[in-house]
């Protein structure tokens, strides 16, 4: 009987703590991934005044402008990390048109938006590399033997790690 | 800066013209010497005693001979060990980068040593100061630093232990941080759990098995944390076995590298043994290297 309540006892502790174990690390996932959100946001808030400032002086790019606008509100909509990947890399992009403006590329606004995207960029892939990390974490305990059981028993999902391009330093190619 | 293998030429040569090594044989003659007079001292005086029949003498003047015996030698090997430090170690900083300068008589800062918030600790002692700018950018201060804790116990005596003893330099950045960033050496997974709320996961593995990181700003420690600073860092911790720690806060990086007594003569060496001369200068130049990576990284960025 001892026996048994001691089996018992033993396996009810290790399912208290590795689901514990499991909601401290999603939640570190929630949160780093509140990070990135807070940094998304705070880069994709200066797309209304970057496109004004590129407008007037790369006037034949309107067709980038649209489809960044539509991004925007899809992301905002979806919160889709692949929208936001993609969204960004077109923020990238209308960066480097300042390339084959020399007017754009010598404007103050510009030069501005610029600066603030660029320390943004790299706020942002800090944000990425510790979600990253915290996500692989999370799916690693999913996969390991008990907690993969315990997981399935409780509906915990793997999480998908965030890949976002860095800025390109090539120039790109534009309508003109 | 240069590779070592011309840098130590280059103080080989010097030392060459400056006597160094002549300078330690005629130490080490005049030592065995010494040992030699202060043993026919010590058995004439002994016997002396004897004859006079002055027994109650003898651990006296025994006391006597050799603590005299040892205060006329001792300043021969400070008279060796300052010509060492300036016309070996002095050349070896010079030669590695010209913007520093190496004195073996000052110290560096006990304030600026506290500034790092390294632990508690009573007595504070430092000597051999280098000091300047690395490639004539980056402001340095560097030294030999031992910090002693003193405990006294039910009976009122006294103990000192040392916490640390080995290189602390403090570089100065172009930025002013709010946050403080502190890398230690693992301490387990015990070690984490007072300090929960900053730990940061590094995206790196194997920098995850040697260090910890613990900031107020998590992903400000990340943008610092390049994947080649972190790498830098493996790298020299698998190759010295030695550990080493970091503060960066407001606009200072301070580093301590538990590397005990550094740039001190060896008597028992060569003074221009290489494999000493090249752990000195591997020492330096991973200091110099990694704020010089941490500096380029703080310049560029916004923060």
């Amino acid at each position: 009987m001892i026996v048994f309540v001691t089996i018992i006892v033993i396996l009810l502790l290790t399912l208290l703590f590795t689901y514990n174990g499991l909601i401290r690390k999603r939640n570190a996932v929630k949160q780093s991934y509140s990070a990135i959100d807070v940094y998304l946001k705070q880069r994709f808030d200066l797309i209304p005044n970057l496109i004004e400032v590129v407008k007037a002086y790369a006037k034949y790019e309107k067709e980038m402008f649209e489809s960044i606008t539509k991004l925007r509100t899809e992301y905002e909509q979806t919160k889709d990390l692949s929208k936001a990947t993609e969204l960004n890399s077109k923020i990238n992009s209308v960066l480097l048109i300042g390339e084959n403006y020399p007017e754009l590329k010598a404007s103050e606004n510009f030069l501005n938006l610029q600066k603030n995207l660029t320390k943004m960029e790299d706020q942002l892939q800090a944000a990425r590399r510790l979600y990253n990390s915290d996500v692989t974490i999370f799916n690693t305990a999913l996969q390991v033997f008990p907690t993969n059981i315990i997981a399935s028993m409780f509906g915990f999902h793997e999480e998908k790690l965030f890949e976002i391009e860095p800025a390109q330093a090539e120039n790109i190619k534009v309508n003109i | 800066m240069k590779n070592f293998n011309e840098i130590y030429e280059k103080v080989y040569r010097e030392s060459i013209n400056n006597h160094v090594e002549e300078s330690r044989q005629q130490y080490i003659v005049e030592k065995h010497k010494h040992i030699l007079i202060t043993i026919i001292i010590l058995g004439a005086l002994t016997a002396l005693t004897i004859l006079a029949e002055l027994y109650e003498f003898i651990f006296i003047v025994i006391f006597l001979t050799v603590i005299v015996s040892f205060a006329t030698f001792s300043s021969k090997s400070k008279h060796y060990s300052t010509d060492y430090k300036q016309k070996i170690i002095a050349p070896l900083v010079k030669y590695y980068d010209e913007h520093l300068n190496f004195d073996p008589l000052r110290k560096i800062d006990r304030s600026l040593y506290n500034m790092a918030e390294f632990e508690h600790y009573d007595n504070f002692y430092a000597n051999d100061y280098i000091y300047g700018h690395i490639d004539g950018l980056i402001p340095m201060k560097m030294g030999d630093v031992r910090t002693e804790v003193e405990t006294r116990d039910s009976d009122g005596n006294t103990s000192r232990y040392t916490v640390f003893q080995g290189l602390f330099s403090a570089i100065k950045i172009p930025r002013n941080l709010q946050n403080k960033i502190k890398i230690c050496t693992d301490k387990g997974k015990l070690g984490k759990v007072f300090d929960k709320k900053n730990y940061v996961q590094m995206d790196s593995q194997e920098f995850e098995k040697y260090f910890d990181i613990f900031a107020t700003d998590k992903v400000l420690a990340m943008r610092i944390l390049t994947s080649d600073i972190m790498n830098f860092m493996i790298q020299f911790k698998k190759d010295n076995k030695v550990k080493f720690e970091m503060t960066i806060k407001n606009d200072f990086v301070y580093l301590r590298i538990y590397s005990k007594d550094m740039f001190e003569a060896n008597f028992s060496k060569e003074a221009m043994d290489f494999d000493t001369l090249y752990t000195y200068y591997r020492y330096l130049d991973f200091v110099c290297v990694l704020n010089k990576m941490i500096w380029n990284v703080l310049k560029d960025k916004e923060i």
